[in-house]
């Protein structure tokens, strides 16, 4: 558990596929029902697809309504930092969260 | 980790060949020899990463098979072929409506299934 | 492929042969019978279905016609009529006669599939009333090869040389498109493989956390993909979700693309999308960039925006690889004799400038130093830019290992397919050379161990015939080359038995199986019941792995039994040059191979001692062993107070080694050691420091074996 006690981690296991979108909205929710800064941790992230992402753009969303700091951290993996390539979110392959949080599209 | 891939179809010579196919390539597979014996394997058999099915078949066919299979939430998103003949248009959007991600037509090459398959799941 | 499925298939369209017959008997009696109907159906479905999978193309042609009767009957426009059974069971025993006749199809056999089926479309034209072949898919399907068939279309570049295209591409997935398994990203993955491609997502549609319903698609694609593939090969990427998306693929003119680099967004705006130009020259005339002050001004949508920005984006690339595309056309051929002497010259040069930078360090002279920091960056460049000049593609070999296999089950009396995977992959010419061996006995032995005879393969229920599969790929500064057979795996017992008989295990001993496989590399073993001319003559694994390790690579196998075995060889991509972590004993330097570093600690002298005869020390919540190379190399002098302990990952497991002094990361040229010390156990080769002093390169896995048997040894002698 994170020593500061304002601080959220929300760190997803495996294959980010359309089956565990409810389930990442359910723990991004959580985390932002408590004050302090909310994290997105990559480092166990195999693998995304768009319903993932979308909600990591929707919870930007709901942190910037909220005036809530929203961050990424951690390692992305090269299949998942090829699989945002290709879908334009990245101009090039990220290597850390916060690499991606930078650099993604209109994020 | 290998993904794991259900093949449904009642004839086993196109059982055996798409489970050589698929094994060959190292994924991993479970064969059913129609809807009913595929569904009643699903509480079973643990995590997939694809089904690919016949559509006529005894017991249960393959479009009841796919219906029933989305209404486990289990199995709600899993990604699911249907092996079809060119004959039958008509099955392709039955498919797709009951639940179907794509569509793999009879007869096909090695290649062919690889390419369906790995545009679904890789 | 298939063809070992023809048997299979061949009994199960018996059997249903067999079935259908006697369903069309009892329909007979029962016309009104719907299950049989369906029934007979099925049978005839499943039998047209795998035909043309199999090679039995004239059944395929034939039963679509039958396929159709019953299917007509099926939906009440046919009744079961007397004739209507004649006409089934005569095509049923068509089929069977087809069945048995295979490939020696005659031409009387044919002339009766064209007249059953002309009787078989008169039925189902007659159900339809006028105008027959209603369903306009009577081609005959199974008349055409199978790759002909079906969604894939033209594959790219297969028409000859076309010229790149550029296409505009939207692509709006339907709310619901996850709903059915689609995964969005594979689509747009497969996309970009069929060209150079710039997207632009648009996100602005996706709402806030509170109100997003997950499972919902939020977002669209505009972008530009420049190709040889066709229109159908592009639509064919989003074939499973047309029905429930909307794509536009729209040629783009070429020199529209190309002009949009030079061009300032304000012309491109103007001329197509449609933005008045006296509407940019207003913009233009306020001092903030054009595009946002557009958007602000709602003229244009920040989407179109984003979407012509990225539009010049892809013009650029296009260009650029279109300059590099024509330099890699030329190339030069070169002896390899000089190119063994280029890596041998920037070897000396990496070393010089350790030995520059060192002498600048010690100097403290700041313009030195900053003249030895950029020399550091040219020489790096230099290196990669040599070693990829080295590098070829390992598919030049692979066509000697197939005559390998050729030749070898001729002798065996075995039958065996090696197929090759990964041809392109590229490796140092000389890994390559050095590999030819510790390969062909890695293959020779797949097929005389691990492939069965036909005989027990069909007894077995497998094809008569093995496949070896070779395979090659990248994983990060490794290649993977692995050999994997349908044999019958390793038989762990008899591997067992063998090393108890040869003393290499105590009878008893307990062994995973992983230990049990590894035995096989153990030197002078060989499970082989009769000494063959191929292999079990006892020089076996055991130098495909010393081989192996000295090229600073690992072997691992996998087995399953009665399904085959896997062997693996991780091998690095270059030999020349390594990066290593430098460490000092006494007055002696070591270099460890950093991939092989785990960690580094310290511990106190005393506990050291402490341990003793143990030889243990706890590591992560571990306990492994150790070696002191103090007196391992019988070095002079005495531990410091505190010891420094590096953390090397072997074969199977870790092993510490004490220092004096970790010194650090080091980039190392190789230099082979000679005659005198190829007996050396511990060491895989030296190299000069920038001082001018010699390093040894420890053989991790060597060190670590000898500290096994070590260990053992005392076990057994306590």
């Amino acid at each position: 558990m994170a020593k500061d006690p304002a601080f959220r981690e929300v760190a997803p296991v495996g294959r980010l596929y359309i089956d565990t979108a409810a389930e990442i909205r359910a723990s991004l929710l959580k985390a932002f029902a408590k004050p302090g800064t909310v994290q997105f941790r990559w480092d166990s992230v195999e693998d995304v697809d768009l319903p993932a992402l979308q909600l990591l753009y929707a919870a930007r969303k709901e942190a910037a309504r909220a005036g809530r700091e929203f961050r990424f951290t951690g390692i992305v993996m090269d299949r998942v930092a090829s699989r945002l390539v290709s879908a334009g979110f990245v101009p090039s392959p990220p290597l850390s969260g916060e690499e991606l949080e930078s650099n993604l599209a209109e994020f | 980790m290998s993904k794991k891939i259900l093949i449904v179809d009642d004839s086993t010579a196109i059982r055996q060949s798409i489970t050589y196919i698929l094994n060959q390539e190292g994924y991993e597979t479970v064969e059913a020899k129609d809807g009913l014996e595929a569904f009643q394997m699903l509480g079973g058999v643990g995590k997939l990463d694809l089904v690919i099915t016949d559509v006529n078949m005894p017991n249960m066919d393959g479009i009841t098979f796919i219906r029933k299979t989305r209404e486990l939430p289990a199995f709600k998103f899993v990604p699911i072929l249907v092996l079809t003949t060119e004959s039958q248009g008509s099955k392709m959007s039955e498919g797709k409506e009951a639940g179907a991600t794509g569509w793999i037509v009879k007869p096909f090459s090695a290649d062919k299934l690889l390419g369906v398959v790995r545009k679904v799941i890789e | 492929m298939l063809d070992k499925f023809k048997s299979s298939f061949r009994e199960e369209a018996e059997e249903l042969l067999g079935q259908l017959e006697s369903t069309l008997l009892e329909l007979e009696d029962a016309p009104s019978d719907a299950e049989l109907l369906n029934a007979a159906f099925r049978a005839i479905h499943t039998v047209k279905g795998s035909a043309g999978m199999f090679g039995f193309d004239e059944i395929a042609r034939f039963t679509h016609d039958l396929e159709n009767v019953l299917d007509k009957a099926r939906a009440g426009k046919i009744g079961i009529s007397r004739d209507f059974i004649d006409l089934t069971l005569r095509g049923r025993d068509h089929i069977r006669a087809l069945l048995s006749a295979e490939d020696a199809l005659t031409e009387e056999l044919r002339r009766t599939s064209d007249e059953l089926a002309e009787e078989c479309r008169k039925l189902a034209a007659g159900a339809e009333g006028p105008g027959p072949g209603g369903e306009g898919d009577d081609a005959g399907p199974g008349a055409q090869v199978p790759e002909d068939i079906g969604a894939g279309g033209e594959e790219p570049g297969g028409s000859p040389a076309t010229r790149p295209k550029t296409y505009f591409i939207r692509f709006r997935p339907g709310p619901d498109i996850f709903r059915n398994g689609t995964r969005v990203f594979s689509l747009l993955s497969d996309l970009a493989e069929l060209g150079e491609c710039t997207l632009v997502p648009h996100v602005h549609e996706i709402p806030v956390l509170a109100e997003i319903d997950p499972e919902k698609c939020y977002t669209f694609w505009e972008g530009f993909l420049t190709t040889e593939a066709d229109r159908n090969a592009i639509r064919d990427v989003f074939i499973f979700v047309e029905s429930d998306s909307s794509l536009t693929i729209q040629d783009i003119d070429e020199t529209q693309i190309n002009d949009s680099r030079n061009k300032r967004l304000g012309e491109i705006l103007v001329q197509y999308q449609n933005v008045p130009p006296e509407e940019i020259s207003r913009a233009l005339s306020a001092q903030k960039r054009l595009g946002e002050i557009l958007v602000e001004k709602g003229i244009i949508s920040k989407d179109t925006l984003d979407t012509t920005l990225a539009g010049q984006n892809h013009a650029k690339k296009i260009q650029d690889k279109t300059a590099e595309a024509a330099g890699v056309l030329s190339s030069v051929r070169v002896a390899s004799g000089k190119l063994d002497q280029l890596v041998d010259l920037v070897g000396e040069l990496v070393t010089l400038q350790a030995r520059l930078s060192r002498t600048s360090l010690d100097l403290k002279e700041v313009s030195l130093a900053a003249i030895s920091e950029q020399f550091e960056r040219l020489i790096a460049q230099l290196r990669d830019n040599t070693m990829s000049i080295r590098m070829l593609p390992i598919g030049s070999t692979f066509n000697k290992f197939r005559r390998v296999v050729r030749d070898l089950s001729t002798e065996l009396g075995k039958e065996a397919d090696l197929l090759t995977e990964g041809a392109e992959t590229e490796l140092d010419k000389t890994v390559i050379e050095r590999l030819n061996d510790p390969l062909v006995h890695i293959i020779r032995n797949s097929l005389d161990h691990g492939i069965e005879s036909p005989k027990d393969r069909e007894a077995e229920g497998k094809p008569r015939k093995g496949t070896i599969l070779l395979k090659a790929q990248h994983s990060g500064a490794y290649v993977l080359i692995s050999v994997k057979d349908d044999g019958a795996g390793l038989n762990a017992e008899a591997i067992r038995a063998k090393a108890v008989e040869r003393g290499i295990v105590a009878p008893g001993q307990e062994l995973s199986d992983a230990e049990i496989n590894q035995l096989i590399f153990h030197p002078g073993f060989s499970t082989a019941k009769t000494v063959t001319k191929v292999s079990g003559r006892g020089v076996g694994m055991d130098v495909v792995k010393r081989e192996i390790d000295s090229l600073g690579g690992s072997v691992s196998i996998s087995t399953e039994k009665g399904r085959g075995t896997e062997m693996t060889l991780k091998i690095p991509l270059t030999l020349a040059i390594i990066e290593g972590l430098l460490v000092a004993v006494g007055g002696e330097y070591y270099v460890v191979p950093l991939s092989s570093v785990d960690g580094c600690i310290e511990i106190p002298k005393q506990d050291l001692e402490k341990v003793g005869e143990r030889r243990i020390i706890p590591y992560r919540g571990d306990l492994l062993p150790f070696v002191d190379l103090r007196s391992y190399f019988d070095i002079p002098g005495q531990t410091p107070d505190i010891a420094q302990i590096v953390i090397a990952n072997t074969q199977d497991s870790r092993i510490g080694f004490v220092v004096d002094n970790v010194i650090g990361d080091y980039q190392t040229v190789i230099k082979p050691l000679g005659r005198m010390y190829k007996d050396v156990t511990g060491v895989s080769g030296a190299t000069i420091l920038g001082d001018g002093t010699v390093a040894l390169i420890l053989d991790v896995n060597r060190l670590a074996l000898a500290v096994q048997t070590e260990s053992q040894r005392r076990v057994q002698a306590s």
